[in-house]
């Protein structure tokens, strides 16, 4: 991981005046020439790129032999912490991250730690807590010493465990005492979350296409600093590369700015408004748990602090009712007691808003008076659903980062504008639809899922160009596998997410994701039980065979072991994969099983499959389908590689392979469109003489979107409306959503029959007889802006080229006992038309491809793979 | 497969991972498709998978108290029918003396033929709104024998060749006071059996039938193993503690649970004998809801992530006489044994506690508010029972506070949002909040209890109300130094705002525009108030959380 790039953890009520406490922090507050050590920094766990200005020492037992530290280390020394050649108050901050758990002399290490550090400097120390579920950091008096205590599967022998008694009586025996404690919200594992993926990727990727025109492609380091600057980076690369800033008509931009923020804590100050009586609704929330069983579970993360929390005098009934008037007198205390909290944004959520939102907007108009430029969410604006605790909690998310969105977008525009490129651009929503980047703030919470969306968009895209409306969409990275169905070229969406512990509702992409990546690590558990992933290794140590310190065995090991990835395959930009460290890693599982080291590997990857079967089935039994019939389109760097075995255990029609699997999601984003979003709950019993209510919402919700994608200069022609609701049988939970053909009463009078077959075709039962209620209804707007055209390969005959085989290598294959050589292609040099018979390796730059033995590849016009059984 | 029977690791981990899988899917067609609340906002339910023998082998996880369950209802039904199990059987039971827990919990499982012979079974159990009996929501505190709790349900052939039984469907029908949603449920539940059986079915096609026997006995060595393993990790060592329920549920004096563990190696013995005998009211636990509780005992000391089945109970051995109140005689009342599992929960826990100090715990709020009001909906004019469960809170513990306004414990049920409520009751929730200071202070405070007032709207509404840890004597306890939580309080105001004086356990006639309140314990606080980090004190200040003066002294208890 990076200092800089990822999610250290949430900082809860920092006062501005309060000292830096996490380790980016203290980097980044650490004035220029400040002495700095990195004790125990292996091969370099921190990325200090950002602050070229420090002169950072580093030192290792262990150090050399390995590979060379980051480049911002200025020297660095073999040493042992309990005895180290370095002065006395040497640094002014000294970094000893997660070293201590492994040392023998704990207290020695201790003592060189508190005497290598000058007094009043910083110390900061992090370890892994014993049967640890959170982070934890603790602040010293006299040094800050940081103790993050995190939950991460390391397989290493931990010679130490810590707990909080144990560390205050440790630092205590050199005068430290504990002087603060903060901690990250329950049951958030960064480095395990596959919601938090897109963090961890350490670059900004850009793609460039032009009407039939090769693609280009960019990656940069990303810029934790100023994210906005690697946005600017990647794009200022693709001009140099010889895109015309001048002829560039459309650019689509992901980003994570806004689950970065939420995760990190860096989220604005915002005071609540709600109903009296009822101000701790995001206090006890749904009223569960995080976890059933753990006891010393931590409280989560609050959005919006107590004393922020402020109950306004107000109340409108279950029927919309008006019971107790607002008046202006109440409005006029409520806004003034806001004001003398000067927030940076306000969330109104009133109950029942949905139904009559008088009371919301009376406040929010008071609001704007009196607070100028503070931005004012109205729950009945974000989201005019049921469910207070829902509502109001993505109420104050989205106030919380609309001034982080705001400040971001801001500068990229204005970053655009300087290297000669238009400064508006569309941001990916978490629906997988774009907003034009002017007033993507104001959708603030829509943004939050935004990466996992992208390369769903373009499996759709690549659906609808092969004209497959039955799709699997299988992303495959290194810390995560995300699965989406596809059915008739519509993306699954759910209504409401969780993200962090906060429920959010906007439509997002519905994707299944699972933590079994190629970072997924396996190990033995103490039951002798082989069990593979959540843990990851992410991109940074990852995997054993990257050399990059990892020493945890992961699936991508395994394959290097069983050959499916050769040494010199240049994954994930890397030289090469370090094979002789693989094996030793996947050893490691072997042993204790009593496995040799290619049955380990084998057992690795076919465990990694089992749980990737799981979350293709989960999926699909959601939807009541069959996951036969369907074509897997498989991509991300790692999907390639397993969707062989997929093929063969779900019995797929086919696998599409797209060009550039590893970058197909930054690829994705052209492919999406222009979306608007607008719901009402209406609790409503389908009755004829209700469809006349419906017709109208639907009517006056569509005007406005359409005035809305026209003045974002969307022609009418390219305007498309998708309506549909929510519907159960009277007495029912959860919600279908009932997707409608039209948006007139006529059309409406068909989602009773609609909303039967849906829940047969879903749930196997259908209650003819029973009411049907309407809960919500829904309505999105999709506007087409022109994009190019893909580009088309070269023809050649059945049989590859020469050019095309690269040579054989010894693999693996499943079942099988002893390597055989296996034919390796480069991808680049396949021609249209070209069929490749399993046993068969094609590798390209960022991805490569297993087509099993009885499976065949053929070769299409637009360059994509398509996997297929021979006896099928 | 080895020669000894056993299968190869990869094989075993393969097989696993589609029969847990299997129990996942199964809880998500239960639970999108039911009808009741409690199902499907609550996860009252559970999904499981058993071998021929009807041991439990995978259960995916939705609610402790139902740990390990069924796995003694499809005993039972082996007992009674034996070789007159045929394919196309689908059973249903809820019987408290043939296995079940209380007769709202609906088992439904269906028995998986292969080659002709009995190979598996799969099932569900759910809690249902209303079986029937004499108050609505079928519970009773005062209820004292088991018949007056609804429809008692041996295992009975609900399905007999793949076909409905309409007998039994009629049955139930004149038995429930909401059939629409019941047998909604029921339907719900034996598709999801379905879909259990037909998963079962292409592992065994694929695997053949020995190898998924074995990964059926390597899956319980394997629990049973990790179990071992984690307890062998636990210094040895012997406590007991004892925790006090308010009453006998009956208005009697209070009722004491007593546990004294002792850890040996890989062995956890957990003696349960120093309990009541049996009680008069609901209060009695079945013997499958008292084996629950052990289990979640030894999923939270050992290890909270363990997976769940029959092989967790080997390394066990729980002495319960029967004629106790956790382990009763028929035909004693059960329905209200939830409360007497939380605290039978936090008599456990603490006893662990003093045998292993430095993982001790804050106890949590056993107060388990339950309550029904039968009124009508005013969305469809039928009769409609709300019920809600009002969380508190947990204990403060070495790393942090307590949570705030949760469900505790053997359960993790939400609150009923008040939107819902208002729309689908003719009631009125006029407050839910926090209560400051209801928190036991520590170095980590406890968590808050939380306030809820429901008003009856329009006409008379019959109310059940039952709660624990009224006596401020069993408040949650703080440890290491910590303080108390706040007892609980109940309170009925008449349409006229006077207070009526009600136990804590009643089921009354509520008057339109009468308010029941409802305050929940907080939960204990974790080491000396004094040691507390100063910003998080001047944060609980700051936050308002330490209340005014009504707080009961925050000295710590033994």
């Amino acid at each position: 991981m990076s200092a800089a790039t990822t999610p250290w953890a949430r900082r809860p009520e920092k006062a501005p005046d309060e000292p830096p406490l996490f380790l980016h922090e203290l980097i980044a507050a650490a004035p220029a020439g400040a002495r700095v050590v990195d004790a125990g920094c292996g091969p370099g766990s921190w990325n200090y790129a950002d602050r070229p200005a420090l002169a950072i020492t580093g030192f290792d037992i262990k150090f050399p032999p390995g590979p060379p530290p980051r480049a911002a280390h200025v020297g660095v020394v073999r040493a042992d912490l309990a005895r180290t050649p370095l002065e006395d108050g040497a640094f002014d901050l000294t970094i000893c991250h997660y070293v201590l758990e492994h040392v023998t002399e704990l207290r020695a290490c201790r003592d060189e730690l508190a005497r290598i550090t000058r007094p009043g400097g910083t110390l900061y120390v992090a370890v892994p807590r014993a049967a640890a579920f959170d982070d934890r950091l603790y602040r010293f008096a006299g040094y800050f010493a940081k103790v993050a205590l995190m939950k991460f599967g390391k397989r290493i022998e931990h010679q130490q465990r810590f707990d909080l008694a144990m560390l205050k009586a440790l630092f205590a025996e050199r005068g430290l005492t504990l002087e603060a404690l903060a901690r990250v919200p329950a049951g958030f594992s960064w480095m395990n979350d596959p919601r938090t993926k897109p963090l961890q990727g350490p670059f900004t990727d850009a793609v460039a296409f032009a009407d039939g025109d090769a693609t280009l492609v960019a990656k940069v380091p990303t810029t934790p600093a100023d994210p906005a600057a690697g946005l600017v980076d990647a794009l200022g690369e693709l001009v140099a590369a010889g895109v015309p800033p001048e002829g560039v008509r459309l650019i689509v931009h992901g980003t994570t700015i806004a689950t970065n923020a939420l995760i990190t804590g860096r989220t604005a100050r915002v005071v609540l408004l709600t109903t009296e009586g009822f101000r701790d609704v995001l206090g006890y929330r749904a009223g569960t748990r995080p976890h059933l069983y753990d006891l010393e579970v931590s409280r989560p993360a609050e959005l919006v602090r107590r004393r922020d929390r402020i109950e306004v005098h107000e109340r409108v009934s279950g029927q919309g009712d008006v019971l107790t008037a607002l008046t202006p007198e109440e409005i006029e205390r409520a806004v003034s007691e806001v004001a003398d909290r000067g927030p940076e944004a306000v969330a109104v959520s009133f109950l029942f808003s949905y139904l009559a939102d008088g009371h919301e907007r009376a406040v929010g108009e008071a609001l704007a008076r009196r607070l100028p430029g503070v931005p004012v969410s109205l729950s009945s604006e974000v989201a005019r659903e049921f469910r207070e605790y829902p509502r109001t909690a993505t109420t104050a998310l989205n106030a919380a980062l609309r001034p982080v969105v705001g400040r971001y977008l801001l500068r990229a525009r204005s970053g655009l504008e300087g290297i000669g490129l238009p400064s508006s651009f569309l941001v990916m929503q978490s629906s997988g639809g774009s907003v034009p980047a002017e007033r993507a703030d104001r959708e603030a919470h829509r943004l939050i899922l935004s990466g996992p969306a992208a390369g769903v968009t373009g499996a759709v895209a690549l659906g609808a160009r092969y004209g497959l409306d039955r799709l699997v969409s299988l992303d495959m990275g290194g810390t995560s596998l995300d699965v989406c169905l596809v059915r008739e070229g519509e993306l699954p969406m759910s209504a409401v997410q969780v993200v962090d512990g906060h429920p959010i509702l906007a439509p997002a992409v519905d994707v299944v994701a699972v933590g079994a990546g190629g970072g997924s690590i396996a190990r033995v558990d103490a039951a002798g039980a082989l069990k593979v992933g959540p843990q990851s290794a992410g991109a940074d140590p990852g995997p054993a065979a990257y050399g990059l310190g990892g020493k945890d065995p992961t699936v991508t090991d395994a394959q290097v072991v069983v050959g499916a990835l050769g040494e010199g395959a240049p994954l994930a930009g890397r030289v090469a994969l370090d094979r002789a460290a693989a094996d030793e890693a996947v050893s490691m599982v072997g042993a204790p099983l009593g496995l040799d080291l290619d049955a380990a590997a084998e057992g690795v990857i076919a465990v990694a499959t089992a749980h990737m079967v799981g979350a293709l089935r989960r999926v699909s039994i959601e939807r009541g389908v069959d996951p036969r019939g369907y074509t897997l389109a498989a991509f991300g760097g790692a999907g390639p590689l397993h969707a062989g075995r997929l093929l063969r255990e779900l019995g797929f029609a086919g696998v599409v392979i797209p060009t550039h699997p590893g970058l197909f999601s930054a690829a994705g984003l052209v492919s999406a469109d222009l979306r608007l979003d607008e719901s009402q709950t209406v609790l409503e019993v389908l009755l004829p003489a209700a469809r006349e209510g419906f017709a109208a919402w639907y009517a006056d919700a569509g005007r406005r979107v359409i005035d809305r994608l026209r003045q974002d200069g969307m022609p009418r022609t390219r305007i498309r409306l998708l309506g549909s609701a929510d519907c159960r049988y009277l007495g029912q939970g959860y919600e279908l959503n009932v997707p409608l053909r039209g948006l007139t009463e006529r059309h409406l009078a068909a989602m009773a029959p609609a909303f039967h077959e849906l829940h047969a075709a879903t749930y196997g039962h259908a209650a003819l007889q029973d009411p049907i209620e309407v809960v919500t209804l829904r309505l999105s707007a999709f506007g087409a802006p022109a994009r190019p055209e893909p580009a088309l390969i070269e023809t050649g005959g059945r049989k590859p080229g020469r050019a095309a085989l690269s040579g054989d290598r010894p693999i693996l294959l499943p079942g099988g006992r002893r390597p055989e050589p296996v034919p390796v292609y480069r991808r680049e040099a396949l021609r249209a038309g070209n069929r490749l018979t399993g046993p068969a390796v094609v590798e390209e730059m960022d991805s490569v491809t297993l087509v099993l033995p009885g499976q065949r590849a053929d070769v299409d016009r637009f360059g994509s793979l398509w996997l297929r059984e021979e006896r099928a | 497969m080895t020669a000894s029977g056993s299968l190869d690791p990869i094989t075993f981990e393969v097989l696993h991972a589609a029969l847990l899988s299997t129990a996942q899917e199964m809880g998500a067609v239960l639970k999108r498709s039911s009808y009741s609340p409690i199902i499907r906002e609550m996860e009252d339910f559970s999904c499981a998978l058993f071998d021929a023998e009807g041991r439990l082998v995978v259960q995916a996880d939705y609610i402790p108290a139902q740990l390990g369950a069924m796995s003694l209802v499809v005993q039972s039904t082996l007992e009674q029918w034996g070789d007159a199990v045929e394919p196309g059987d689908v059973f249903i039971a809820n019987h408290p003396y043939m296995g079940g827990m209380h007769t709202m919990d609906l088992n439904v499982f269906a028995p998986l033929f292969v080659d002709g012979g009995l190979f598996a079974w799969a099932g569900t159990t759910a809690h249902h709104i209303d079986v029937g009996g004499v108050n609505p929501g079928s519970e009773g505190p005062s209820h004292r024998q088991v018949y007056a709790e609804g429809l008692l349900l041996p295992p009975s052939r609900l399905y007999r060749k793949d076909e409905e039984n309409p007998d039994l469907f009629g049955l139930i029908e004149a038995n429930v006071r909401d059939p629409f949603a019941t047998l909604g449920d029921l339907r719900a539940q034996h598709a999801a059996c379905v879909l259990g059986k037909r998963r079962v079915d292409e592992v065994v096609e694929r695997y053949g039938p020995a190898t998924v026997r074995a990964a059926f006995s390597q899956a319980l060595d394997r629990v049973e193993k990790a179990a071992r393993v984690a307890l062998a990790a636990l210094p040895d060592g012997e406590g007991e503690a004892e925790g006090y329920m308010d009453d006998d549920a009956v208005g009697g004096p209070p009722t004491r649970i007593h546990a004294r563990l002792v850890k040996e190696g890989d062995h956890l013995l957990v003696d349960l004998s120093g309990s009541a005998p049996q009680v008069p009211g609901a209060l009695n636990v079945p013997w499958a809801s008292t084996r629950a509780t052990v289990m979640f005992l030894v999923r939270a000391i050992a290890d909270p992530d363990l997976t769940t089945n029959d092989g967790i109970l080997r390394p066990l051995e729980i002495v319960c006489p029967r004629g106790t109140i956790l382990n009763p005689h028929p035909p004693a009342a059960v329905s209200v044994r939830h409360n007497t599992c939380q605290r039978l929960a936090d008599t456990l826990l603490h006893a662990a506690s003093s045998i292993w100090p430095e993982k001790a715990v804050g106890s949590s709020t056993v107060t388990f508010v339950g309550m029904s009001i039968e009124g009508t909906s005013p969305k469809t004019g039928r009769t409609a029972i709300m019920t809600d469960v009002v969380g508190g809170g947990t204990g403060g513990h070495r790393w942090d506070d307590g949570l705030d306004g949760v469900d505790t414990y053997l359960a993790n049920v939400a609150l009923l949002p008040v939107e819902v409520a208002e729309t689908e009751y003719s009631i009125r929730i006029l407050r839910s909040e926090l209560i400051p200071g209801s928190q036991g202070l520590g170095e980590q405070n406890g968590g808050l209890g939380l306030r809820r007032d429901y008003q009856v709207l329009g006409t008379t509404h019959t109310a059940i109300v039952y709660c624990e840890q009224t006596d401020p004597r069993f408040r949650p306890r703080g440890v290491a130094g910590g303080g108390a939580g706040a007892p609980t309080r109940l309170t009925i105001f008449g349409p006229d705002g006077d207070v009526i004086p009600t136990p804590s356990k009643v089921t009354m006639v509520l008057e339109p525009w009468s308010v029941v309140r409802v305050e929940t314990s907080g939960g204990g606080g974790y080491g000396d108030p004094a040691a507390r980090d100063p910003a998080a004190a001047r944060a609980d200040l700051e936050d308002g959380l330490l209340g005014g003066g009504e707080r009961l002294s925050g000295a710590a208890e033994p």
